[in-house]
């Protein structure tokens, strides 16, 4: 009798350890497609960020020109100045200088900088400036700009 | 001005004179640009109350942030970036081409 119980308990057990495997093979799969799934929003979510920057970015270089058209080199400083700061968070996007160029990059990152320095004497030194050179340059950063916003919406960033 | 200052103008003299650096236009008139990896210098001529010729310095780095600045009115400096300056303004506007061109065409005539 003793030994029936004993090789009951035997199959009872092996079956035990056979559910358990497999309950911790399912548990592993739901975590990896959880993870998985973690990080496909994640980066959902960072491109819509950043087509929501890029957006942003792209409006204030709309506000640029038109203060620039109106002579109002003070306003016109002020964006180009957050323009800036977007730019070079822009610069840490890996797919970004990718597409964009690091030296094309980095000549509109100078570019800025001129111009800012200009703008800044033209608003306290009423220094002459010529629009049409700053203008080509956030054409330029437009051209970039889209280029990534295109790359991100429409082939969801460079592999 | 530092030491340092006076090095960065006298290799600036040095690199534009043996032609070594390419300094460009930019937005603003009397002003001229070179563009490094590092950052960029701006050389500009100004003038004080009309008369006074000045040159001005500005150094940016390479996220185009203006770090310093450097106001040059007194010698020996003032006089060698006044001629750095028109060396710059020479070479920009092609004047030696343009007067070479004319010698060309008078010697022809």
């Amino acid at each position: 009798m003793s030994e029936i119980v004993s090789a009951v308990g035997s199959m009872a057990s092996f079956f035990g350890l056979i559910i358990a495997i497999l309950q911790i093979k399912s548990v592993k799969e739901i975590t990896i497609a959880t993870q998985h799934a973690i990080a496909e929003t994640k980066a959902h979510l960072i491109t819509n960020i950043s087509i929501s920057e890029l957006a942003k970015a792209v409006k204030l270089i709309d506000e640029i020109q038109t203060y620039l058209g109106l002579g109002k080199y003070d306003a016109a400083y002020m964006r180009l100045k957050d323009l800036r700061i977007l730019l070079v968070q822009f610069g840490g996007n890996s797919q970004f200088l990718q597409i964009s160029g690091r030296e094309n990059y980095e000549d509109l990152l100078q570019n800025i900088g001129i111009h800012l320095v200009n703008l800044y004497d033209a608003v306290f030194k009423a220094k002459v400036i010529r629009i049409a050179i700053m203008n080509h340059t956030l054409e330029n950063a437009i051209g970039m700009l889209v280029a990534f916003e295109n790359e991100l919406k429409f082939n969801g960033g460079v592999k | 001005m530092t030491s340092k200052h006076e090095k960065l103008i006298d290799d600036l003299i040095t690199k534009t004179e043996s032609g070594d650096v390419r300094w460009g236009p930019t937005d603003a008139e009397d002003q001229f640009v070179l563009k490094l990896k590092s950052g960029a210098i701006l050389l500009e001529k100004t003038q004080i109350l009309f008369v006074n010729e000045n040159f001005v310095i500005t150094i940016l780095n390479n996220e185009g942030v203006a770090i310093d600045r450097i106001s040059l009115l007194a010698e020996p400096y003032r006089s060698k970036v006044a001629q750095l300056f028109n060396v710059i303004d020479r070479r920009i506007s092609r004047i030696d081409e343009q007067i070479d061109e004319i010698i060309g065409e008078l010697e022809t005539l």
